[in-house]
Formats: C-alpha cells, sequence, structure tokens
C-alpha cells in the first residue's frame, strides 16, 4: 500500500513543462502561485466568454494596471482561439476557469498539484492546470472536459456506461487523463490505464471502474 | 393510511427487479463532461469573495490586531471582526456540532491550528482576501495546549479551551467533558462463567473526512429576501429564521436530529439572547448545487450551518450584492474521527461463546462504543465505561458514522479467535444475535413481525468465504510463505447493517404532461439514491423511468426535503414515503381514466363530452404499467397516462405528498412492542501479502457482502461497497493526522502528506449483494451506505495477525508499526 502518488507529476518531471523543466517550473510557481491578483484584460474570444468582451475590446480588471509584469498570449481551448493579457502568476486552471467561464477544472487539493482533479490536455499531454502557468500556454492547444464530451468523444459515454464517477468533482480529470491515454495509445492494457490515471484521487473510492471505462471507449474507438 | 404501518412487508411490483448499470443516471453527463456546477463554481454578477484567518498556533490568544494595511489594500470592500456588532452574537452561536462542548464560531482564541477566527476579508477576489489576510499584523498570545487526551484527562491538567462552553455540568476536571458507564447484565458475573479472559488496548489514530470540494457558501439577498447557496448536507432555512433555537441544537436541528436540542438544558452563558433570525422562513430560496464528496462531514455541521448565517450576514452588509465565503482545502482536515484508545477485557468460552465484555474507551464518541456490538448480538453481559477530554485537535465527531463501534467489536472476535485457535466466522455466527437475544428467539419475532425467517450473518458469511475462498486459504497464524517472501494472510470483519430506519421526510410528486417529477430537496453526493426514487416511483405508479426527474437542488420555500444526503438513509428513510405517494398517483391516474373530464382534452385525443377514457369500466378492470393505462383482460385497449391526465390539470392536478406515519405494529408475544432489532449482517474479506522486510501490508483481494434487505439500484449499492472500501481501508491501513508534539501544528494536513488510497494502491473489490428482506424499510430494505466504510476500518489488524501471529492494535496498521511488532526496529 505504499506506493506513491502522483505518477502523472513524476512522468511530467521527466519530460518537462514546454520550455521550462520541472525544477525550473516549480521554483518558479512557488513563488507566484497563489499570488494576489489574477487576469487583467481579456481580448478576443471566439467561443463563449464568461466575460462577454468584444474583439479587440480592452476591458481592466479594477485593481490591475497594465505593466510591465504583464504578457499577452494567446491560445485554442476545445477549439476555440482566446488571446489574453495576464500576469505572470496566474496559473492555467484560474484562466480556464475565472476568465473562460469552464467548470471542468477542479481544485481539490489547493493548487499542489496532489489531487488531479484540475488535470487538462496540452498539446496533448495531460498537465496540472493549477500548477501550469497561464504565460506558459501562449500558443498551446488546450483540452478539457468540455470539449472532450462537445467532440463526443466515447469516452464520456464509457464513463456514464460503467458508473466511474460519483460525487463528480474529480471525473474530469480522470476522463482528461484517459482521454490523453487513449490518444497516444489506443490500445491501452489495464496496467497502462492505472499508470495514466494513479495520480488522480478520487475520494468516493470509484477507482475499478476506471479502467473498465477507458478499455471500453478504446473498443469504441476502434468501432468508430 | 393503514393501522399498522410495515414497510417490510409491502411487496414490490411484479417485476421489479434493481436498477442496473444500464438505466440513465440524470447528473451522469453534466458530471463527466464537468459541466455540473458545485457551490464552488456558483458564479453571480457582482459577486464578492470573503475568507476567514485562520489560527497558525494549536491554542493562542489574539490580544491586539491592526488590519489597516489590509483595509487599505485596493478590492478590500469589508473587514469583519469579532467585536463587530453585526457578528458579535455569531461569535457564540454553536460552531462545531457536539453533544458535549460548543466551540465558538467566530472566536478570539484559537483552540486547534487552523482554527477559523472571527475576522472576516471581504474583497473582490478570493486572491485580494488572501494577500489582505497577510496583511493582518497581529500579537498572539500562545497558550497551553494538549493533544493527547489521557493527558488532559488529569485532575492537574492546565485547563485549555477556556472559552468552550462545556455542557456537562458533572465533569469535574477541568477539561473533562464526559465521563460515563453503561453496564448491561452482569458483567462479573459473564467473567466468572468464561473459560478465559483476554485483555488487550487498541488504538486508532486521528482521520479526516477529506472533503474534495473545500466548504463555500454563497449568499445574495434581493431586498428582504435571501437567495442562498449552501455547500451543506443540509436544510439551512432553520437555522436562519428560526429565532428560538438552541445555537447548539442548531446543526443538529438542520440534519433532522430534533430531539438532541432536548440535550441541551439551556443556552451556553456567554450567548446573548434572543438569538435574532437573520430573515424570515418564507422568504429564504436555497438552491443546493452538485456537491464535492464531505463523507461523514457530521463534525463539521455545526460550523457550516454557522457559516451559512455568516455568509447571510456578510451579504446583507455588501449591499445586496452576492458574496462567495470560501474556506481553504486544508480546512477539510479539521474534522473527522478523532484519536481513541480502548482498554477491553473479553471473557469466552472454549467454543467461541463470548460471556462478558468490558471495554474502557478514551475518547470522543457520538453513541456508545458497544452500541452496534449490543445491536448484533446475544452477548449478555457488557460494559463501556468512557472518558472524552477536549484536546486541541479540532472537532471530530465521526467520518462514516461507526467507526468508534466497528473497530472494538471485529478486533474482539478476532482475538476471542486467535485465543482458542477457532475460526473467526465461527465465532461470529457462534455470537450473533439481537440485545442479547440468541437467533432461535429473532426467528420467532420475525414470524410474528412478517419478516422472512432469515439468518442473515449465516448467508453473507457463506458468501463472502466461497468468493475468497476462505476455507480452502485460511491457515495458522504465520503459516503461509509465498514464493515471493511474503507473509500470507486473511483477514475478515463482520457487523449489522445500518441506515435502517424508515423516515418521515417527505417528497411531492407532480403529473404533469405524462411527465413525473420528484420535488424534494437534498445534497447531492453522488451516491445515486435519485435513481433508485425515481425506478421505485416508476414501478409503483406504473410511468416510464425516463419520464421521472428529481428535483432535488431546489424546494421552493424548503417545503419538500428528503433525508439528506441521500446516502446512508436514502433508501431507507425516503423510499416508504414515495412509495405511498407513488401509489396515490396511480389510484389517481386510474381515477382519471374512469371520470369524464370537465376542461379541454389533451390536443388529438378527445372522446366526447361526458365520456370517460375507458367507458364502462371499474377501476379493477384497469391497470398502469409504462405509462399506459390498460385493461387488463384486454391489454390492446390502452391509453397513455399523458393523453388522459393532462385533461384533469385544470381542474384536479395530481400533485401529491402524503404525510407517513412512524413504524407502528410490531408485537411481541402479540402484544404491542416498540422494539426494532437490527437483523440484516454485512461481512467482508480480505486477503494480504505482507512483506516481513519492509512492514508493507499489500491488499490482494477484498470481498464485500453486504445484506440490503432489498436491492433498488444495483450500481449505486456496489458503489457504497467498493467506495466505502477505500475508506474503510485507509482508516485501517494508511489514514492519519499527524500533529507536531512539541506545536500542535498540523503537519500533514494535505493531500499530499495525507495518504488518500489511489488506484494503485487497493485490487478490485468483489461487491456481493444479500436480500434477507430483514431491514424495516420498503419491502425489507436496509441501508449500506455508511456501513461498509466504516466496518472495514478494523480489518487489517486480524490479516496481518494471520499473515505474521503478531498483533498491531494500532491504527492505521502502517508499515513501521508492523516492522516493530515483528522485532526489526
Amino acid at each position: 500500500m505504499s506506493e506513491k502518488k502522483g505518477n502523472k507529476a513524476e512522468e511530467e518531471s521527466k519530460e518537462g513543462f514546454g520550455h521550462f523543466s520541472r525544477r525550473e517550473f516549480l521554483k518558479d510557481a512557488g513563488l507566484v502561485i497563489g499570488g494576489s491578483t489574477m487576469v487583467s484584460i481579456a481580448f478576443a474570444a471566439e467561443t463563449e466568454p464568461r466575460k462577454q468582451v468584444k474583439e479587440n475590446a480592452v476591458t481592466e480588471a479594477p485593481h490591475v494596471q497594465e505593466s510591465s509584469d504583464t504578457t499577452t498570449i494567446e491560445l485554442t481551448v476545445n477549439g476555440g482561439k482566446y488571446r489574453f493579457m495576464i500576469e505572470p502568476n496566474l496559473s492555467l486552471r484560474q484562466l480556464l476557469r475565472d476568465e473562460i467561464g469552464l467548470t471542468s477544472p477542479k481544485d481539490w487539493c489547493g493548487g499542489h498539484g496532489a489531487c488531479g482533479s484540475c488535470t487538462v490536455i496540452m498539446n496533448g499531454r495531460p498537465v496540472l492546470s493549477c500548477l501550469t502557468l497561464a504565460c506558459e500556454c501562449d500558443g498551446a492547444r488546450i483540452e478539457t472536459a468540455e470539449g472532450i464530451a462537445k467532440a463526443g468523444h466515447p469516452i464520456i459515454q464509457s464513463y456514464i456506461k460503467w458508473n466511474a464517477f460519483q460525487c463528480g468533482y474529480c471525473t474530469p480529470g480522470f476522463v482528461t487523463s484517459a482521454k490523453a491515454l487513449l490518444d497516444r495509445n489506443p490500445n491501452p492494457t489495464e496496467a497502462d490505464v492505472r499508470d495514466a490515471l494513479g495520480g488522480n484521487l478520487c475520494r468516493c473510492g470509484t477507482y475499478q471502474q476506471h479502467p473498465k471505462a477507458v478499455l471500453d471507449a478504446a473498443e469504441a474507438l476502434k468501432r468508430s | 393510511m393503514p393501522e399498522d404501518y410495515k414497510p417490510w412487508t409491502w411487496k414490490p411490483p411484479e417485476g421489479f427487479s434493481a436498477l442496473d448499470y444500464n438505466a440513465s443516471r440524470q447528473d451522469a453527463y453534466d458530471k463527466v463532461s464537468g459541466q455540473a456546477v458545485y457551490t464552488r463554481d456558483v458564479h453571480l454578477p457582482g459577486m464578492l469573495y470573503a475568507k476567514i484567518l485562520t489560527s497558525p498556533y494549536a491554542s493562542a490568544k489574539i490580544v491586539s490586531m491592526d488590519t489597516s494595511k489590509a483595509e487599505a489594500l485596493t478590492g478590500v470592500r469589508d473587514i469583519l471582526k469579532f467585536d463587530d456588532p453585526d457578528i458579535e452574537f455569531e461569535n457564540t452561536t454553536g460552531g462545531y456540532c457536539s453533544s458535549q462542548y460548543n466551540i465558538l464560531t467566530l472566536p478570539s482564541t484559537s483552540d486547534f491550528y487552523q482554527h477559523p477566527m472571527g475576522i472576516v476579508v471581504v474583497a473582490d477576489s478570493e486572491e485580494i482576501c488572501d494577500s489582505a489576510l497577510r496583511l493582518f499584523e497581529i500579537e498572539w498570545e500562545e497558550q497551553p495546549f494538549i493533544l493527547d487526551m489521557e493527558k488532559s484527562l488529569k485532575p492537574n491538567a492546565p485547563k485549555i479551551m477556556p472559552e468552550v462552553v462545556r455542557l456537562n455540568s458533572r465533569a469535574k476536571n477541568p477539561n473533562t467533558v464526559l465521563t460515563g458507564s453503561t453496564e448491561i447484565g452482569n458483567v462479573q458475573k459473564g467473567f466468572a462463567e468464561a473459560d478465559k479472559v483476554i485483555e488487550y488496548t487498541i488504538k486508532r489514530a486521528p482521520n479526516t473526512v477529506a472533503g474534495v470540494e473545500g466548504m463555500a457558501c454563497v449568499a445574495q439577498w434581493r431586498g428582504d429576501f435571501l437567495d442562498i447557496w449552501p455547500h451543506h448536507a443540509s436544510h439551512v432555512e432553520p437555522m436562519l429564521s428560526n429565532p428560538s433555537l438552541p445555537s447548539v441544537g442548531l446543526s443538529f436541528v438542520s440534519l433532522g436530529y430534533g430531539s438532541i436540542q432536548a440535550d441541551v438544558k439551556s443556552p451556553p452563558k456567554n450567548r446573548k439572547d434572543p438569538l435574532l433570525p437573520i430573515c424570515e422562513s418564507n422568504k429564504i430560496n436555497v438552491t443546493v448545487p452538485y456537491q464535492g464528496a464531505w463523507y461523514g462531514g457530521i463534525s463539521w455541521l455545526g460550523y457550516s450551518t454557522a457559516f451559512i448565517r455568516m455568509a447571510a450576514i456578510i451579504a446583507k452588509r455588501a449591499q445586496n450584492r452576492p458574496v462567495k465565503l470560501l474556506f481553504d482545502e486544508s480546512h477539510f482536515y479539521l474534522t473527522g474521527d478523532d484519536a481513541a484508545i480502548y482498554r477491553c477485557k473479553v471473557g469466552a468460552k472454549k467454543d467461541g461463546t463470548i460471556t462478558a465484555l468490558d471495554w474502557h474507551v478514551v475518547g470522543p464518541a457520538g453513541e456508545l462504543h458497544i452500541d452496534k456490538t449490543h445491536e448484533s448480538t446475544k452477548i449478555p453481559n457488557m460494559r463501556n465505561t468512557q472518558e472524552w477530554a477536549l484536546i486541541n485537535h479540532g472537532p471530530h465527531i465521526c467520518f462514516r458514522h461507526g467507526t468508534q463501534c466497528c473497530v472494538p467489536h471485529n478486533v474482539m472476535f478476532d482475538r476471542v479467535a486467535a485465543e482458542f485457535g477457532l475460526d473467526p466466522t465461527e465465532v461470529a455466527l457462534k455470537n450473533d444475535g439481537c440485545q442479547g437475544h440468541d437467533w432461535d428467539w429473532i426467528t420467532q419475532y420475525q414470524k410474528e413481525n412478517g419478516f422472512p425467517q432469515r439468518h442473515s450473518l449465516k448467508e453473507v458469511i457463506e458468501l463472502g468465504k466461497e468468493a475468497i475462498q476462505w476455507d480452502k486459504k485460511r491457515h495458522a497464524p504465520g503459516a503461509r510463505k509465498l514464493k515471493n517472501g511474503r507473509m500470507h494472510g486473511l483477514g475478515f470483519v463482520h457487523i449489522n447493517e445500518w441506515s435502517w430506519m424508515p423516515g418521515r421526510h417527505f417528497a411531492c410528486l407532480v403529473l404533469r404532461d405524462g411527465k413525473l417529477t420528484i420535488i424534494g430537496m437534498r445534497a447531492d453526493f453522488g451516491v445515486d439514491t435519485e435513481s433508485a426514487f425515481r425506478y421505485c416511483v416508476a414501478q409503483e405508479a406504473g410511468l416510464r423511468y425516463d419520464d421521472i426527474v428529481l428535483q432535488q437542488q431546489r424546494s421552493d420555500a424548503n417545503t419538500y426535503r428528503f433525508w439528506v444526503p441521500g446516502g446512508a438513509m436514502g433508501i431507507t428513510r425516503n423510499t416508504p414515503q414515495l412509495i405511498v405517494a407513488a401509489r396515490e398517483l396511480k389510484q389517481k391516474i386510474i381515477d382519471y381514466a374512469l371520470r369524464p373530464p370537465s376542461g379541454p382534452m389533451f390536443p388529438g385525443f378527445n372522446p366526447g363530452p361526458g365520456q370517460s377514457a375507458f367507458p364502462g369500466k371499474k377501476a379493477e378492470d384497469l391497470d398502469v404499467k409504462e405509462g399506459f393505462i390498460f385493461e387488463k383482460t384486454n391489454p390492446r385497449n390502452k391509453k397513455s397516462v399523458r393523453e388522459v391526465a393532462s385533461a384533469f390539470w385544470g381542474d384536479d392536478p395530481a400533485i401529491i405528498h402524503p404525510v407517513v406515519p412512524d413504524v407502528t405494529g410490531l408485537t411481541l408475544n402479540g402484544k404491542p412492542h416498540p422494539q426494532m432489532y437490527i437483523m440484516s449482517r454485512q461481512a467482508h474479506f480480505m486477503e494480504v501479502e505482507v512483506d516481513v522486510e519492509t512492514g508493507e501490508v499489500i491488499v490482494t483481494n477484498l470481498v464485500c457482502v453486504n445484506d440490503v434487505g432489498h436491492l433498488f439500484n444495483r450500481r449505486g449499492a456496489e458503489a457504497q461497497q467498493y467506495g466505502g472500501a477505500i475508506m474503510g481501508l485507509g482508516r485501517s491501513a494508511t489514514e492519519e493526522k499527524i500533529y507536531c508534539p512539541k506545536t500542535g501544528v498540523g503537519l500533514n494536513f494535505d493531500n499530499i502528506g495525507y495518504h488518500i488510497g489511489t488506484m494503485n494502491d487497493y485490487p478490485e473489490v468483489k461487491c456481493i449483494i444479500n436480500e434477507s428482506r430483514l431491514g424495516y424499510s420498503s419491502y425489507g430494505a436496509c441501508g449500506i451506505g455508511e456501513d461498509s466504510g466504516a466496518s472495514l476500518s478494523g480489518i487489517t489488524a486480524g490479516a496481518v495477525y494471520n499473515a505474521t501471529g503478531k498483533w498491531v492494535l494500532d491504527y492505521p496498521v502502517t508499515p513501521d508499526k508492523v516492522l516493530k511488532a515483528l522485532g526489526k526496529i
């Protein structure tokens, strides 16, 4: 029973986060994650953001001024293109939730990267959005559970079929981890699934349903 | 309503088989796609955020405080302090629920590490709240603290938590909140009859609820009306509107434990009466969004109810802007099950018959530690003495209620079996019974009160033994070494099922346009009782399952409410009223079919003026199934419920909300008898490998057998089995809150240091359901929600003993303790 959780985090540490190494990333993140302010300016959105802003319109948050610290990023989220001016301490999870209005990247562990509930897919790889700085995501392609569902990926129906959720709070993190696995390995074994999802925590204890759901989705993908 | 109200004697409709995995689940898509909105996700225009200062000390008093820098921070809108007139009386309302003491809600003195203090910051964002809290300049005066309850019990211990109201006036020592002794039978006589008296000590470390969604509450006023979005398993309206509720009872009242108010003889001395209503009851609207798991959070309830009041007050000051009051995730580590020490003495005969037990417990309790053993055995002589003192651990009542009973119960059977070289399953059966009565006596009770004559424990043990191949694999302690060098062991626990009591909570059924809505507010933790509710109503009323929805997130004026959260006692407490309502609805549908409607008919169907849908037929000629009314002798003569019932919506709408009574009609020897003996049982079996070099205990096989009486929803019940097993094994082997002995600071209050099981920690649980119909609820159903988690919390010690021949009765049974028992460290 002593097997360590956080396999996904360890896996990421080997490959680094974009152009940051994990060590550099954590060093920086420790200084800024959970800092004082968030996104200052949102520019354009082609989907439906919480803040309805017009193309090229600039909306300043009341307590934040544009400064030399802010940076502009463009990214694709669930197929929609976004451009934001952000402060360097903003996490990807905050960006997705507070600015774009998505609800699937959840916060269980308080932004410590310990639960997997905020997992999203970034350029094809699962990342913990609470430990990923938004400023790293310039040019990135992000997928969340909402986007996976909208695209009609069979992992959604498999999770429903196998009742691989209870309260559902951690479920989007499992779904994104599972989808990322299927993207890179269409023929996973149960061990592959357990390895890929081993860093996601579920307090309801639904663990044994997840391999069934993921393997079922893999079969559905082959049939499609 | 029949004079004798016996839901267990009801027969399920013909063709009723348990709901399976292929049935729709109304919350499924929202949750899996990430679109489900939880309280923390609620976002309203103009919303402000509020956070509470927490104590960095185990016990300390705020001597002085300068908040000027925080007040000057851009985006800070309000700061409330414990002496603010708006919240002064809130300081004294019951914070953490306990039957024995009352921790203040918004204090200036902390009683435990991370105790939320009476300082609340309101700002434009959560991040600004955090920044403002860091700008507070506070002078703390540290005070004595005690983490060990045995030290706290001593007469010369320093008085800790002086401002905490002790409710037990009999307590003599400075920190003692409860001492007591309960004896059933004659314990001394029982020990004299024993062939051997065994003595041992069990320890349990504190563990936590570790809920997944940090506590939050959103409040907004619309003039005199108040809208609340709580993160809560409870009904919030009473505590907001009722000025007369004793503060300590608030949480219990909101849970439905109204009677516990009676324990509060008088309001706490420092409470300033009257406790004013926050809002009048008919002006409060509550919406309960989806809820992140929060199992066993009863020890949080007092706090959360008080803070719902707090959110309402903040919102009022915020000039009707919505306010989201937030807790950090780490606050979950303030609650759960607390540490306990059990000094046990058990007398038994060589055949395994237990003649007496005497348990002295140092620790908190929501009930007697012998309760479940008394409920589920024929052991005639029992004594439970208890000492409970304050310690600076924070509020701990329970986490999946019952662990405090299940651990000593199952260790006792393991120890007796080991002492006489017996199979623990045989010892369990040898002592099975109810409240001192043996199973022959119970069989007579079953006959007299309409139960089948079945022996639940025998059935669940047989099922479990077969599934795990108990007889083939069982061996003497420490006798089987595997090829990989590890030692093989088997563990077994059993106890009664609980959550068996039918309730009187009620929902409302509304049939309109052929679709049925069940209105009943509850907090959805995902335990899927709503599917069971939809299914049993569909079966009883003759409607299609997919034509029924449960409107559970709100009920206007909070009129219709389910037992909350609807898991542990959801099936048992709620289905009787639903079934009575569904049967009433079915009669109404048939009545519609026989009567000519006076209003306009549903478009496309017009039998003509003054004509009923089934002219010339009588009620006994008709039946309703799958949304159609049909003639029994000629099923082709059928009409949809929609076309028939819709015509009556204007004159005689189908809105059904019957009130059911308490259970009546039990007898014994032909005379009225109030006692309800709990006859259904659960048994769980575990196979482990113990690495004697590392002390690691690897679970390789797990079988859970629960007798649910009657099964409504297979996937829901199984989820409670495997989910409960993961939680129970966590408490049994990995989960432990650790405090620094020198500072009292929690050292692992996060998901990194506190070991919640992962997908790779446990094997797949084999789930077996037994249906004995020995429960007291509908069709003989009993509960399952809390049971597996609580009962499995004691299983590891027996398995390790079978593997190694060494007892480790210090929970959680971690590798270091195993190595110590093996003499390797």
